[in-house]
């Protein structure tokens, strides 16, 4: 077995400049707050940077996506057992939407999509999101998961399928 | 029809990530308690405790009872000796109290 390489500062600076949007709008698609979002993202970076001597740098884009997806996750699940302990409908209110990019004239048009994305089964939205915006291929995708392709390709189409569904294509369209 | 480009805009982080990364990678380590998991340990610790500390002389009276009962349910009739008044025998433990009983001999027909 190989020793890892290792991942210098510069490579890690170049993952971040290259990965922070794409990672940063999968986390912000399961917390729907901007800093949260980030946060998220500087974990997974920090976890990489703590465990560099031990990677392999071109393994670090899975790494980060992997780590970024569960931390998403972890970070979810406790906001709505926060929300249900504590009855703060806030922790996951879809009109704290907070992002730098949209004005209060989208607001209501934003919420009924993020409620849609957020009611979509976990399975289908991690597909939808990784497919959006990691630019990765679907081979690299179903590896990442552990699931065939095909299973990448379904996934991926049923989300959108619901997506459009549930948000109507009169108002997304144009 | 609706494209992923409308339903999933690509959104900008906030600005100045990386100089707060740079912040919190630098950021001197500071002894912090996970406090997910030292609460549920927390938690788990204070069961066991209450466990074993509160309800084991309980526990034990129950056990007793439980099995007395049992003998008791199975017909088995039970009195104090010494014309049927309490005699608490020693015990080496003060939260022990011992008494003679026999079986209730059943009347023979």
């Amino acid at each position: 077995m190989r020793e890892a390489s290792g991942i210098s500062e510069a490579e890690w600076r170049a993952l971040y400049g290259r990965l922070e949007k794409p990672l940063y709008n999968l986390a912000y698609r399961y917390v729907w707050r901007a800093q949260e979002s980030q946060d998220i993202v500087h974990d997974a970076f920090l976890q990489l940077w703590a465990r560099r001597d031990r990677m392999f740098a071109e393994t670090a884009d899975r790494y980060l996506w992997i780590s970024v997806l569960n931390i998403s996750r972890q970070r979810r699940r406790w906001s709505k057992a926060k929300q249900f302990l504590t009855g703060d409908a806030e922790l996951l209110s879809f009109a704290s939407l907070d992002s730098p990019e949209l004005d209060a004239a989208r607001v209501e048009e934003h919420s009924s999509l993020h409620e849609a994305i957020d009611r979509l089964p976990e399975k289908l939205r991690t597909v939808l999101l990784l497919v959006e915006f990691s630019e990765m291929s679907y081979e690299a995708i179903s590896g990442l998961l552990s699931i065939p392709v095909g299973t990448v390709a379904s996934r991926r189409h049923l989300a959108m399928k619901q997506l459009r569904l549930a948000f109507g294509d009169g108002r997304a369209s144009g | 029809m609706s494209s992923p480009e409308k339903l999933l805009p690509v959104l900008s982080p906030p600005a100045e990530g990386w100089k707060r990364l740079m912040a919190r990678r630098d950021a001197p380590a500071t002894a912090s308690i996970p406090w997910l998991p030292f609460v549920s340990g927390s938690l788990a610790a204070t069961v066991l405790a209450a466990f074993f500390l509160v309800s084991r002389d309980g526990l034990q009276m129950q056990l007793n009872g439980a099995r007395l009962m049992g003998e008791r349910s199975q017909g088995i009739g039970l009195q104090m000796l010494d014309n049927r008044q309490p005699t608490a025998l020693p015990s080496g433990d003060p939260n022990v109290r011992l008494y003679w009983v026999e079986p209730v001999q059943p009347p023979s027909d």
